[in-house]
């Protein structure tokens, strides 16, 4: 009876770890295979599209964002003589809400757009399958890099946007209500807290990671010539924005509910 | 060298590939030809595997098909072959000489770029083409498109090489350029087996060691040139003349 109890526990012990050690070598198996190969020349060919490249566009924006907000703000502030506040409530904005959202559709009008052209170009000229018969995958050689180099410039690019649009606010502050640099930075210092980046910081990256995966998903897929391209990119473009607005809702909900608010 | 055994295919309601057995041998000029819509493109697409069969077996060089389960035995495969695409399909950010060292680089990733670069021209020269390194692909001719991308599907050095279409839309001496260029490969590679698709019937009387055709997913007639010159089917005899006859099976 006690051997019979020994073997079945035994079997069961087996059993179990045998399942753990699957799962954790097909998990491992699955990590290996998304970090190798790594085409690092391509991670940084896409990030120079996606960062570097938007770099003008996004300084344009975040300026005039900042200033704009700074000057509705300011109308209303001076109401009550708080013109001082401009700084703190452009800065929350810009911080959590604004510069994330508006970075993304920044990239994903410029960079998302243009991947999917170009993969959908790739795709009714043959280059994709000329690539899928040398052997080449498709997930390595585009996906994996326009992912990887999304996520990692986006909070980059966010970090950016949100600089240029303090600057555009605090010169609207200074220019048009008289308030002083100290004044400014004081406000800002007290209201926009490390919490706040991270946040914005964190729905930046996930807003890259939409981008990346719908814009290489529409390019693969498309089909019908050069009326396709143009149907496939403008159809790319409109489901990453409404992607990224769905997920914003989404991380906004987890953040508030994680501050316990 | 690539076997099909009872391969069908179908598209919905449309039986592209009815059961078909076929047989390509190795280090010979082989034409596969049909009218279009015949299901000749689908056939290479089966044997480079980014298609899969219905039912039916595919053996290519000793490799039953099925039994290639995941992608990397999937891309090994695909290495045997070099394909020269109808449109050529060079990566137009590259220009001719970055085509032809692309599948270089991706086949022997560590291999020296000077090295990349000789075998590369090597390739280019070959089919002349070697004056043209710098020219991007909207800056060559048809003729050069397609020389470049033969120059591509040499340079990874395969077993195979799949023509799809390669005079189709082109006019009669860029026709006859390729035929020779196809049986100048064939006799500098003499190991590589080449596979023609093709309606170009003229083209395949004059250069193929072998010719296949299809017609409504079935092969009709396989053998020499003399084979088909001889053939009483009507369908053969018809593709030949280039005339429908009243009872046309067309």
């Amino acid at each position: 009876m006690l051997a019979k109890t020994k073997e079945l526990v035994d079997q069961v012990f087996v059993a179990q770890v045998g399942r753990v050690g699957r799962l954790a070598i097909y998990l491992y198996t699955k990590a290996i295979e998304f970090f190798y190969p790594m085409r690092l020349n391509r991670i940084v060919e896409q990030l120079e599209s996606v960062g570097f490249k938007s770099i003008g566009i996004v300084l344009l924006t975040g300026v005039s964002v900042g200033m704009t907000f700074g000057v509705q703000v300011g109308a209303i502030y001076s109401i009550f003589g708080v013109e001082s506040l401009i700084g703190s409530t452009t800065g929350l904005a810009l911080a959590v809400e604004v510069a994330p959202l508006t970075t993304a559709f920044l990239v994903a009008g410029y960079f998302g757009s243009s991947t999917t052209a170009e993969l959908a170009a790739m795709k009714i000229s043959e280059q994709l399958d000329a690539m899928e018969a040398m052997g080449v995958s498709l997930l390595n050689y585009f996906i994996k890099p326009t992912v990887i180099a999304t996520v990692l410039a986006m909070p980059m690019l966010y970090l950016y946007f949100m600089l240029m649009g303090f600057l555009g606010a605090y010169i609207v502050g200074v220019e048009m209500f008289d308030i002083s640099f100290g004044n400014f930075y004081v406000w800002l210092k007290r209201y926009v807290w490390v919490e706040d980046i991270v946040k914005g910081a964190v729905k930046s990256t996930v807003f890259g990671l939409v981008i990346a995966l719908v814009s290489c998903s529409f390019g693969l897929r498309a089909g019908g010539g050069a009326r396709g391209i143009g149907l496939t990119t403008s159809n790319s473009v409109v489901s990453n924005l409404l992607a990224i607005l769905v997920a914003d809702v989404f991380i906004t909900y987890f953040q508030m509910k994680r501050a316990g608010l | 060298m690539i076997v099909f055994e009872k391969v069908s295919k179908r598209f919905g309601e449309l039986q592209v590939l009815d059961e078909i057995d076929l047989h390509i041998p190795r280090s010979k000029i082989t034409f596969l030809i049909g009218r279009s819509g015949e299901g000749k493109s689908v056939t290479i697409k089966h044997m480079i595997g980014l298609m899969q069969p219905d039912s039916g077996e595919i053996t290519v060089d000793g490799v039953r098909l099925s039994s290639i389960h995941d992608d990397r035995e999937l891309r090994e495969h695909r290495k045997k072959f070099g394909l020269l695409f109808q449109h050529s399909a060079l990566f137009d950010n590259m220009d001719v000489l970055g085509n032809v060292c692309f599948p270089i680089q991706e086949l022997e990733p560590n291999l020296p770029s000077a090295i990349v670069e000789h075998r590369a021209i090597e390739c280019l020269t070959r089919v002349d083409m070697h004056k043209k390194l710098d020219r991007f692909p909207n800056e060559l001719s048809t003729g050069e498109k397609k020389r470049a991308g033969l120059a591509r599907a040499l340079a990874s050095q395969p077993k195979i090489l799949l023509y799809d279409e390669p005079t189709t839309g082109i006019d009669p001496l860029l026709c006859e350029m390729i035929d020779n260029l196809i049986v100048k490969i064939s006799n500098d590679f003499p190991a590589v087996s080449s596979v023609v698709i093709s309606h170009d019937i003229k083209a395949a009387l004059a250069i193929a060691e072998k010719i296949i055709m299809l017609h409504h997913g079935k092969v009709i007639l396989e053998g020499d040139a003399d084979t088909f010159r001889r053939s009483e089917n009507s369908v053969v005899r018809q593709f030949i003349s280039g005339k429908i006859s009243q009872d046309s099976e067309f």
